[in-house]
């Protein structure tokens, strides 16, 4: 598989962007639409005040003046309301968007596709990375529309007034991009090397402090604490070596908006007072010289919150570009569901070498022989590619060289054992309901008896007794009370009933305490002798308890692989 | 917010008013100028009018608007960087100080929870960012309000009553109250949004089972479903926002129309009024930011409070003041009659235990894992209080020493050590700030730990980071075990040598302990699940079962 350059992930991230903000696109517009309306809102309360104070100065009744203010407060009023409203509401729907792709892809490529990271991580990417695409929608599209629009807008009004005061408007403006590139490349580059540092001191904390047990042990305290002491002066010094540049930028915006503001306030005063020594071809009234002024502000507002549209593009960029490189991944294999086996097989990997959907290798020239009636755990620590080997039986892991064999027959790539497995993982899938029904998904039309008998032979009746309901008792979201030994003997029930041929099991043990542990490993054995048992597990006990250890080694790193 | 500064010792005092002042005087300058301009152009107007343009001082005024244009921008720069340099010093004390008080005020050396490490540094970031989020914009509005008040009060005493009514509203009552609402909406919806995160890890955990049972495709659309109804639940914490927004926007313009209203209807002082209309339009405009105040300060001062009550705590408390405390030249014998050990005060007890360690001696402390090994171990290290019961070391009582002065003598080689960021010589240095590198080898060579790291191309110098640590479990056990070796100890605790070593490395190991143990007055404490096969001869055995 070639390596995709960093050209096509760039593109495959802008694609993605462009997607998932499509089906935003309707609130942007209308959000956007909505602020063009305040601004005049904005435009009617600089006209109306500006001219019902010319009227009070000149002694006449203030006219429309004031009710066209009053107008523009209430539009502006709900006009920003309605926008807030929308966009919040865009920001929602690009998140909302970006997570039914990753469903659909979980959906099309099964659960091979999660594999890769912990099962933490994959979470977190679900529900946190996409959260960072709203403000791409919310503030960035928006944000940029305006902050060109906006400016526009405010310069005709206000040219219409006084052309000259647009003019200084204008010039501040065509200045400000210079002295941004003048501060912000100097400061980007540092800024970079300032946000490490203070990473590192975050992480010198956090590790001090999860460890500050074992320093008090060795009498580390003094030591330490001095040591982080030093290390939050050396970056204070440093952030504000950068920040004094930093801030310049900001200031410099500030200068112009202030500056300008007060130009055109002074010039409009000297015009009025008829004391402005050059001529500049205009005459100006009280009307006209006011509603500039107060349009002055609204010129740079859109601006100002510029540099906070490059964070919201920036987070969702670097969200986009995972999730995009994530979903690139999700191979669209059909899977074809062998017919169920009528005995249990031997399962031969000969040379068998696995990827995961990136291509990194997983697992590579393996061989064993898991015979039926016996039990037979592939041992390795985690990241040895244990569950991608359980994942290969199921069509859901990529055979990159050798040959998987069940019985006779040779499994294709995407063919799937899937109804001939029972599969035990660390806790059961458990969903709301009754005990009965948890047990019955493991074959939705077996009969009440089938049901009671899974139960009783996994010992379920132990602890969901008559007294409270027996089978019909209910199980709350997640099986919560539940103890680990009890959330597997339902999930033994669930294999006792599915009745299968094969039975896979992912570090059963995981969550048992030892009694449970010493009670599952005996029904283990009591379930092995009709069917192939292959195990994943670096639990000592278990490996003691199966007829056959295969030792497996973690990969190298996923940069060694690829290479 | 004020109580934490305080328990820090005030740091950075100067530059946290000086910040304060030019945060206020910043806010104050935008209204001015906004408000100035207004009051001079309507007068310079009215005057141009009369013909009186040139009579009219046009000079101060002028300058006094690109007075405030000057100041709105030095002032902000000024107030950012003091603000953040204050907040910097802050950060440089508190951090380290929660460091020393959480060591040495914690019972054991198990490592903190990731679960408490994280709402420790959330806490640590949300007080650090409370000044620049509450004190300085809160300065910034109500000076900036001031000011506009102080015109409006010149131009009509009336519309003044009601603008500072106004402001109190939309300034502090509604905005509390909408940063309540939202909080509140906040708690109902954290109970969701915790329901849809467990949904979502439960689907990633058995992703497998669900894609045997051709459960996948449901269970999936099921939990999109509850994230999506989530999302749109969340409208409830952002509305109150929103709502405010908009209302707080709209009252200053109105109260600036009200102004010239009443100018009108009095025929007299528009341009007073119409300064007093811009800056109230200006001082409102930036009300809004009082909704991030309150917002942070709720958060921040939550925050503040709980560090606060980690710094209150700085020394353990069954740690004797040092004055008072007896000075012990050693560990030998420790004697312990009726001693219980306790994980944590609500723990199950262990115990009563009687034994004595003297020199030349292994005591093992036999039990399943769970039966308080490591407690006891704790106990006699002093790491936990000793209540019932009496632990000595010699002649003088437990409670009586320091616990560093017993730590000099003790060390402790856990099952699975944990370690900090830096180089393996950096780990070994924890125990011993002086060691040289041929101490260190040596230690290594003890702990049967040399072979590996010289076969490393790096060997001493070889990096340990956060979840990558470059060795493996039984290669990091021999390292501990190296580390508090360093320490010199005269007991020595340590904790399943043996387990998942070969024979003969492990039979090399126990000859290399027993050596050491013999060197001089030493003792060997060995938690197991059973009984050692290796002989230890030479040594005094003694053996203590828990559990």
């Amino acid at each position: 598989m070639p390596e995709p350059t960093e050209n096509t992930s760039k593109i495959h991230t802008r694609a993605a962007l462009r997607s998932w903000a499509a089906a935003a696109q309707r609130e942007v517009n209308l959000g956007f639409l909505c602020q063009l309306v305040a601004i005049s809102g904005w435009i009617a309360i600089a006209w109306g005040i500006g001219h019902s104070v010319s009227a009070i100065a000149d002694e006449q009744p203030t006219g429309t003046g004031l009710p066209i203010a009053a107008a523009g407060i209430l539009v502006r009023g709900l006009a920003n309301w309605t926008g807030d409203l929308l966009l919040a509401r865009a920001g929602r729907t690009m998140v909302t968007a970006a997570r039914a792709d990753l469903f659909a892809a979980l959906s099309k490529a099964g659960a091979g596709w999660l594999g890769g990271a912990d099962a933490g991580t994959r979470t977190s990417q679900i529900i946190d990375r996409t959260a960072k695409l709203e403000g791409y929608a919310a503030h960035w599209l928006p944000g940029m529309r305006l902050a060109v629009a906006g400016p526009v807008i405010i310069l005709v009004a206000v040219a219409t007034q006084t052309w000259l005061s647009a003019v200084l408007l204008i010039v501040s403006v065509l200045v400000l991009p210079l002295f941004i590139w003048l501060t912000a490349s100097e400061t980007a580059s540092r800024a970079k090397a300032q946000q490490g540092a203070m990473d590192e001191l975050s992480g010198a904390f956090q590790s001090r402090a999860a460890q500050s047990g074992l320093i008090r042990a060795f009498r580390g305290i003094r030591r330490e604490t001095d040591s982080l002491q030093d290390a939050s002066l050396q970056l204070r010094d440093r952030t504000m070596a950068i920040l004094r540049v930093a801030f310049l930028s900001t200031a410099v915006l500030e200068f112009f908006a202030s500056v300008s503001i007060a130009l055109v306030a002074v010039y409009i005063g000297f015009k009025l007072l008829g004391v402005f020594p050059f001529g500049t071809g205009e005459t100006l009234t009280l009307a006209e010289g006011l509603t500039a002024l107060i349009l002055a502000p609204e010129f740079f507002s859109p601006i100002r919150k510029l540099s906070s549209l490059h964070h919201d593009r920036a987070d969702a960029s670097a969200a986009a570009e995972m999730l995009s490189d994530w979903l690139e991944h999700s191979d669209d294999h059909p899977v074809t569901r062998l017919s169920v086996l009528s005995a249990a097989p031997v399962i031969a990997f000969e040379n068998v070498s696995l990827a995961w959907a990136n291509g990194a290798t997983v697992v590579s020239g393996l061989s064993f022989h898991a015979q039926p009636g016996r039990i037979t755990t592939l041992a390795g620590p985690s990241g040895s590619g244990k569950s991608t080997i359980l994942l290969s039986l199921i069509g859901r892991a990529r055979l990159a060289s050798g040959t998987i064999r069940i019985g006779d027959h040779v499994l294709q790539p995407g063919e799937s054992l899937a109804d001939s497995i029972a599969y035990i993982g660390q806790t059961p899938w458990l969903m709301e309901g009754t005990i009965r029904d948890n047990i019955a998904i493991a074959r939705p039309n077996a009969d009440e008896n089938a049901i009671a008998e899974a139960a009783r032979q996994a010992g379920i009746l132990d602890f969901a007794g008559d007294s409270r309901g027996g089978l019909n008792q209910k199980l709350a979201r997640f099986g919560a009370g539940l103890s680990g030994g009890q959330r597997q003997r339902i999930a033994l029930a669930r294999a006792l009933l599915r009745d299968a041929p094969i039975l896979l099991m992912d570090e059963p043990t995981a969550h048992l305490d030892p009694d449970a542990q010493e009670d599952f490993l005996r029904k283990l054995k009591e379930l092995a002798p009709e069917r192939t048992v292959l195990i994943a597990s670096h639990s000592e006990p278990l490996i003691a308890a199966s007829d056959e250890a295969i030792p497996l080694q973690p990969q190298r790193t996923r940069e060694e692989a690829a290479c | 917010m004020l109580k934490l500064w305080t328990a820090l010792g005030r740091p950075a005092k100067i530059r946290f008013g000086l910040a304060l002042l030019l945060s206020a005087l910043a806010g104050a300058s935008s209204v001015i100028l906004l408000g100035l301009s207004g009051w001079f152009l309507t007068a310079a107007a009215i005057a141009g009018v009369s013909g009186a343009g040139y009579v009219f001082n046009h000079l101060y005024p002028s300058a006094g608007v690109r007075g405030a244009a000057f100041s709105r921008v030095l002032t902000r720069y000024g107030e950012q960087l003091v603000g953040h340099d204050a907040t910097l010093s802050l950060s440089a004390r508190l951090r380290p100080d929660l460091f020393a008080a959480s060591a040495a005020s914690q019972r054991g050396f198990t490592s903190m929870p990731a679960k408490d490490l994280s709402a420790l540094i959330d806490d640590v970031d949300a007080a650090e960012a409370g000044f620049l989020r509450v004190y300085s914009p809160a300065a910034a509005v109500i000076s900036g309000m001031l000011v506009a008040l102080a015109f409006v009060f010149v131009s009509d005493w009336l519309t003044g009553l009601i603008a500072l009514g106004a402001f109190l509203c939309s300034g502090w009552l509604l905005p509390w109250l909408a940063v309540r609402q939202s909080h509140q909406a906040a708690k109902t919806l954290a109970r969701q949004a915790e329901a849809a995160r467990e949904s979502a890890s439960r689907l990633v955990e058995n992703a497998i089972e669900l894609d045997i049972l051709g459960a996948l495709d449901r269970e999936g659309a099921a939990t999109e479903r509850s994230l999506q109804q989530q999302m749109t639940a969340r409208d409830g914490i952002e509305a109150p926002y929103r709502n405010l927004g908009a209302i707080t926007a709209t009252i200053g313009l109105a109260l600036a129309l009200l102004v010239l209203w009443r100018a009108a209807e009095t025929q007299s002082g528009i341009a007073m009024a119409t300064g007093a209309a811009l800056a109230l339009m200006a001082a409102f405009e930036s009300t809004g930011a009082m909704l991030k105040v309150f917002d942070a300060r709720a958060r921040s001062s939550v925050a503040a409070e709980h560090l606060a009550q980690r710094l209150s705590q700085r020394e353990a408390d069954w740690d004797p003041p040092i004055e008072t405390a007896a000075q012990i030249s050693g560990v030998f014998p420790l004697i312990a009659s009726g001693l219980t050990a306790q994980a944590a005060p609500t723990a199950p007890r262990i115990g009563p235990l009687s034994f004595t360690i003297a020199p030349s001696m292994l005591v093992q402390v036999i039990g399943a894992s769970g039966s308080g090994k490591t407690t006891i171990a704790e106990t006699l290290m002093r790491l936990h209080p000793v209540t019932p019961g009496t632990l000595r070391y010699g002649d003088v009582p437990a409670e009586s020493t320091r616990i560093a002065s017993v730590l000099e003598y003790m060390a402790i080689s856990p099952q699975f050590p944990a370690f900090l960021p830096g180089t393996l010589a950096d780990q070994l240095r924890l125990a011993a700030p002086a060691a040289t590198e041929e101490e260190m080898w040596t230690a290594l060579r003890l702990a049967c730990a040399d072979e590996f790291v010289r076969a490393k191309e790096d060997g001493l110098s070889i990096r340990f980071e956060e979840g990558n640590l470059p060795f493996s479990g039984g290669e990091l056990r021999r390292i501990g075990l190296a580390r508090a070796l360093l320490v010199s100890p005269e007991i020595l605790i340590v904790d399943e040598p043996f387990a998942g070593l070969e024979p003969a490395l492990a039979r090399r190991l126990a000859g290399n302990l027993n050596q050491w143990a013999q060197a001089a007055p030493r003792a060997l404490v060995m938690l197991t699940h059973k009984q050692t096969d290796f002989p230890f001869e030479g040594l005094a055995r003694q053996s203590i079962r828990i559990g």
